[in-house]
């Protein structure tokens, strides 16, 4: 899976440079984004401007990773969505629980 | 534009999958270029249903093999996904988001929110789901 991280002052950056994030590849997601968590980054920003489909399993890594990441004390956020992501997390109602650091151009 | 039909069988893995649910999306975009969100919707519950097939009926067995129909209308497109699993009971009723906090369970009622209608049959010896998408 084509990922990777850049530490900042008060997060990390975690860019998905993928077109699909699905049930092929989720779980080594959820692996990427737990190891990070364990590693001590406290608060993850998941840069998607890539991803252009996302299922439920894809949604799921990300829910798995807030859940650990709110355990000690810290936040997964969701940053340049795609159309489809962004309905993905509406139906869901996933947008009440994550931050969505911004939503694009319409 | 005229009806069309298509038939495949495949491995019911995740790799085989993933290729099959965006060769049948690349295909609808040929045939309906004008209709991108019916497109995603089924590209996507596509994707669902057969992960479910993969992690629940078939239990992870990539040997077992999944059929698959397709049938595009003037009015609708009907998809056919068939399992050699147990089965499940299809109660539309009782199923609800998972709490939010879950990390599964969502692929059901993700299908149940975008197809128009969605129908499960079991047999004794291929199980189908049926969803169809109105335009």
């Amino acid at each position: 899976m084509n990922v990777f991280f850049e530490k900042r002052e008060n997060s990390t950056s975690v860019i998905v440079n993928e077109q699909r994030i699905d049930a092929q590849n989720a779980g080594e997601f959820r692996k990427y984004l737990l190891d990070l968590l364990a590693s001590g980054n406290r608060t993850l920003i998941v840069n998607l401007s890539e991803v252009k489909f996302m299922d439920s399993s894809g949604l799921g890594a990300l829910v798995y990773a807030l859940r650990e990441a709110k355990m000690k004390n810290g936040d997964v956020k969701v940053f340049h969505l795609k159309e489809q992501v962004i309905s993905m997390f509406k139906v869901t109602r996933l947008n009440k629980i994550f931050e969505i650091v911004d939503f694009p151009e319409s | 534009m005229k009806s069309f039909k298509f038939e495949l069988s495949f491995p019911g893995d995740l790799k085989s999958v993933r290729a099959f649910c965006m060769g049948v999306r690349d295909l609808l975009r040929n045939v309906w270029p004008d209709k991108e969100q019916l497109v995603q919707d089924v590209e996507l519950c596509l994707m669902e249903a057969l992960s479910n097939v993969i992690f629940h009926a078939h239990k992870d067995r990539p040997q077992k093999i999944i059929r698959f129909q397709i049938l595009g209308r003037q009015k609708d497109v009907v998809i056919r996904i068939y399992d050699s699993g147990i089965g499940f009971n299809l109660d539309r009723a009782a199923v609800q988001l998972p709490a939010l906090q879950d990390d599964h369970g969502r692929g059901l009622f993700v299908i149940l929110h975008l197809m128009d209608d969605v129908s499960y049959q079991k047999n004794k010896q291929w199980n189908y789901l049926q969803m169809v998408k109105k335009f």
